[in-house]
C-alpha cells in the first residue's frame, strides 16, 4: 500500500535488502533489512514492519482470503526525526512482528504479503529530513507461514 | 546562641514523645490561583511538600507530582460528596533508593496539578480537595526511619481542604460519570477517557461541531450538486466524474454523519506520538487524539473537524478507509492518478468535507 507520492522511483538497483522469514513460535516472522551501501540510507517507518501496529502495511491471507486487519490507522502530517531510521552502511535492522496482535488466524497456511518500504539515500552529517521527491521503494518477499500447534 | 540551641534540641526531643502535632513529618498544602472555575478552564492546584522534620526524609516519588500524578494523591468531593479518581494506577516493582526524593530539613518542593484530568470535574458545584497520601514505603526504604515515622503516628501525607466553585459545563445540562469505561466522563453523549482536561474537552467539542458543520455540507453537496460532472471540488480530491464513485463518496459521506450526530463518540487524550490521530477500525466509535491534533485549528485544512472526519471515514463500519496518500499535495495527485483508491483514501475525504480553500 505505497504513499501517492510524486517523484518516487521503484529502482531496482537499490543497495538495500530485505529478506522475510518465520520465527520459532505460532505466528511470528522477522523482517530484515540491510544496508550494502557505502553510504546510509534512511528508512520512512509508516506503512513498514516499523510502524506495528499504526497502520495495514501487510496483506495476510488464509485459504485464499484476505484476513481482516484489526489494528490501528494514524493520521499523520509531514514525517518528522522520530518517524525515521538511520541505517548505517553495511548495518541490518531486524523487525519481530506477532501477527496474532493485529489478525484473527485459524490453523491453516498464511501468505503474507508486505507494502513496499519508503527509502532514500542519506548523506553522512545532515539532519535527518525526509524527502518525498528522493523516495525509492524498498520490496520485501512475501511468506509462508506454516500453523503450529501450541501442544507443550 | 548555644542556649537557644540547646532549647530547641529539648523542644524537639519532647516532640517525638507526645503527639504528632509537634512532629508533622512532611506537611503538605495546597494553594488555588482562584475560587470560582468554569468547565472550559483547567483547574490548577499548586502542591507544597514541606519537611518539618529535623533531620533529611526520603519520599516516595510514586506519591507525590513529582513525576506527574500517578496515583490517587487528592480526595476531592463535590457538595459532600466524593468524586472519582480517573487516572492511572500502577503495579510497580518495590520501590528502590532511587525512586526517592530527599527533602532536608525545613525544605520545601513544589509542584502544579492539572486536576480535571485526574478528577471527575463534571458537576456544578462547591469542590472540596485535599492531599492525601498513604503507602507502606512512602518514606525512605530505610528501616530505621520507617519504626521512627510510624512510632510517631505519620503513615501518610496530608493537606488541609481548599475549595472552590466550578459551574459545570454548557448552563448545567446533565453531565454524568461513567466508570467502566476506562473511568471516563460522559458530556452530552460524548465519552472522555485517558485524562483529558476540561481545555482538551472543550476543544474536541469544538472540533467535534466543526466535524459535524463539515459533514452535513458534505452530505448535502452531494446529494444535491446540480451538475456532478463539472464539480471542481470533487474532481480536485476524488479525480474524473464516475457516478458509481460519486455514490460511494456520497454514502460514505452519509455514513460519517450519520455516525457524528447518532452515534456514541469516545476521545482518548492518553496518546502522546506525533500523529494527528488514530482508530481501531474494527472498534468503532472511540477515537485516539495525539499531539498534532492538540496545535491543529479547528477548521480549514488539517484541522480538528478535519481530523474527526478522517477518522470517522477508517472505521469499517462507517466507511471502511485506508491512508493512502496523507496530505494536500500527495492527495491531489492521488486524485490524478487512481480515483478508484482516491475514493478509498482516509485524508481525500478529509479534504473534501474541509474544502479549503472553497471549490464549487
Amino acid at each position: 500500500m505505497p504513499n501517492a507520492v510524486e517523484g518516487g522511483q521503484n529502482s531496482q538497483q537499490l543497495p538495500l535488502h530485505c529478506s522475510t522469514s518465520a520465527g520459532t513460535e505460532a505466528w511470528q516472522l522477522q523482517v530484515q533489512i540491510q544496508n550494502n551501501d557505502t553510504s546510509p540510507w534512511l528508512i520512512l517507518r509508516w506503512h513498514s514492519p516499523l510502524d506495528a501496529w499504526f497502520s495495514e502495511f501487510l496483506q495476510v491471507s488464509q485459504n485464499g482470503q484476505k484476513l481482516l486487519y484489526q489494528g490501528a490507522k494514524a493520521k499523520r502530517g509531514e514525517p518528522s526525526e522520530e518517524d525515521l531510521l538511520l541505517l548505517a552502511p553495511g548495518e541490518t535492522h531486524t523487525e519481530w512482528l506477532d501477527l496474532t496482535q493485529a489478525y484473527q488466524l485459524v490453523m491453516v497456511p498464511a501468505l503474507v504479503q508486505f507494502s513496499p518500504i519508503a527509502v532514500m539515500p542519506h548523506k553522512p552529517g545532515q539532519q535527518m529530513r525526509w524527502q518525498a521527491t528522493q523516495q525509492q521503494w524498498l520490496l520485501c518477499p512475501e511468506l509462508q507461514l506454516l500453523p503450529k500447534s501450541d501442544s507443550r | 546562641m548555644k542556649h537557644a540551641h540547646y532549647l530547641l534540641g529539648t523542644l524537639l526531643v519532647a516532640g517525638l514523645f507526645s503527639t504528632q502535632a509537634l512532629a508533622d513529618g512532611i506537611r503538605a498544602s495546597l494553594a488555588l490561583s482562584k475560587t470560582n472555575f468554569t468547565s472550559a478552564e483547567d483547574i490548577k492546584v499548586q502542591v507544597t511538600l514541606t519537611n518539618e522534620e529535623a533531620v533529611p526524609v526520603r519520599v516516595l516519588k510514586w506519591y507525590t507530582p513529582a513525576e506527574g500524578v500517578e496515583e490517587a494523591l487528592f480526595k476531592v468531593s463535590v457538595n459532600g460528596v466524593e468524586t472519582d479518581y480517573l487516572g492511572a494506577h500502577y503495579k510497580r516493582p518495590a520501590a528502590q533508593q532511587k525512586d526517592y526524593i530527599q527533602l532536608k530539613s525545613g525544605q520545601s518542593v513544589s509542584y502544579e496539578v492539572e486536576l480535571s484530568s485526574l478528577y471527575d470535574l463534571s458537576k456544578t458545584g462547591q469542590y472540596e480537595i485535599s492531599y492525601h497520601a498513604e503507602s507502606y514505603t512512602l518514606f525512605t526504604n530505610n528501616p530505621g526511619q520507617d519504626k521512627k515515622l510510624a512510632r510517631l503516628g505519620i503513615t501518610g501525607i496530608s493537606s488541609a481542604p481548599v475549595s472552590f466553585y466550578l459551574e459545570a459545563k454548557q448552563g448545567g445540562i446533565t453531565t454524568t460519570a461513567k466508570p467502566g469505561d476506562g473511568g471516563g466522563t460522559t458530556v452530552n453523549g460524548v465519552t472522555f477517557t485517558g485524562r483529558c482536561s476540561n481545555t482538551q474537552q472543550t476543544s474536541i467539542l469544538a472540533g467535534l461541531a466543526a466535524a459535524k458543520t463539515m459533514s452535513a455540507d458534505a452530505k448535502s453537496y452531494l446529494t444535491s450538486y446540480s451538475s456532478p460532472s463539472s464539480s471542481v471540488r470533487y474532481k480536485t480530491w476524488f479525480g474524473n466524474y464516475d457516478a458509481g464513485r460519486w455514490s460511494t463518496v456520497r454514502g460514505n459521506f452519509s455514513n460519517i454523519d450519520s455516525a457524528l450526530n447518532t452515534q456514541p463518540l469516545t476521545f482518548d487524550c492518553s496518546c502522546k506520538k506525533s500523529y494527528f490521530a488514530y482508530v481501531y477500525p474494527t472498534q468503532p466509535y472511540k477515537v485516539y487524539l495525539c499531539n498534532a491534533f492538540w496545535t491543529a485549528p479547528t477548521s480549514g485544512t488539517d484541522s480538528k473537524g478535519g481530523t474527526i472526519v478522517h477518522e470517522m471515514s477508517h472505521f469499517n463500519v462507517v466507511a471502511g478507509t485506508d491512508d493512502l496518500a496523507y496530505g494536500h499535495s500527495a492527495a491531489k495527485s492521488l486524485a490524478i492518478s487512481n480515483p478508484a483508491q482516491a475514493v478509498q483514501n482516509a485524508d481525500s475525504h478529509e479534504y473534501f468535507a474541509e474544502n479549503t480553500p472553497a471549490q464549487n
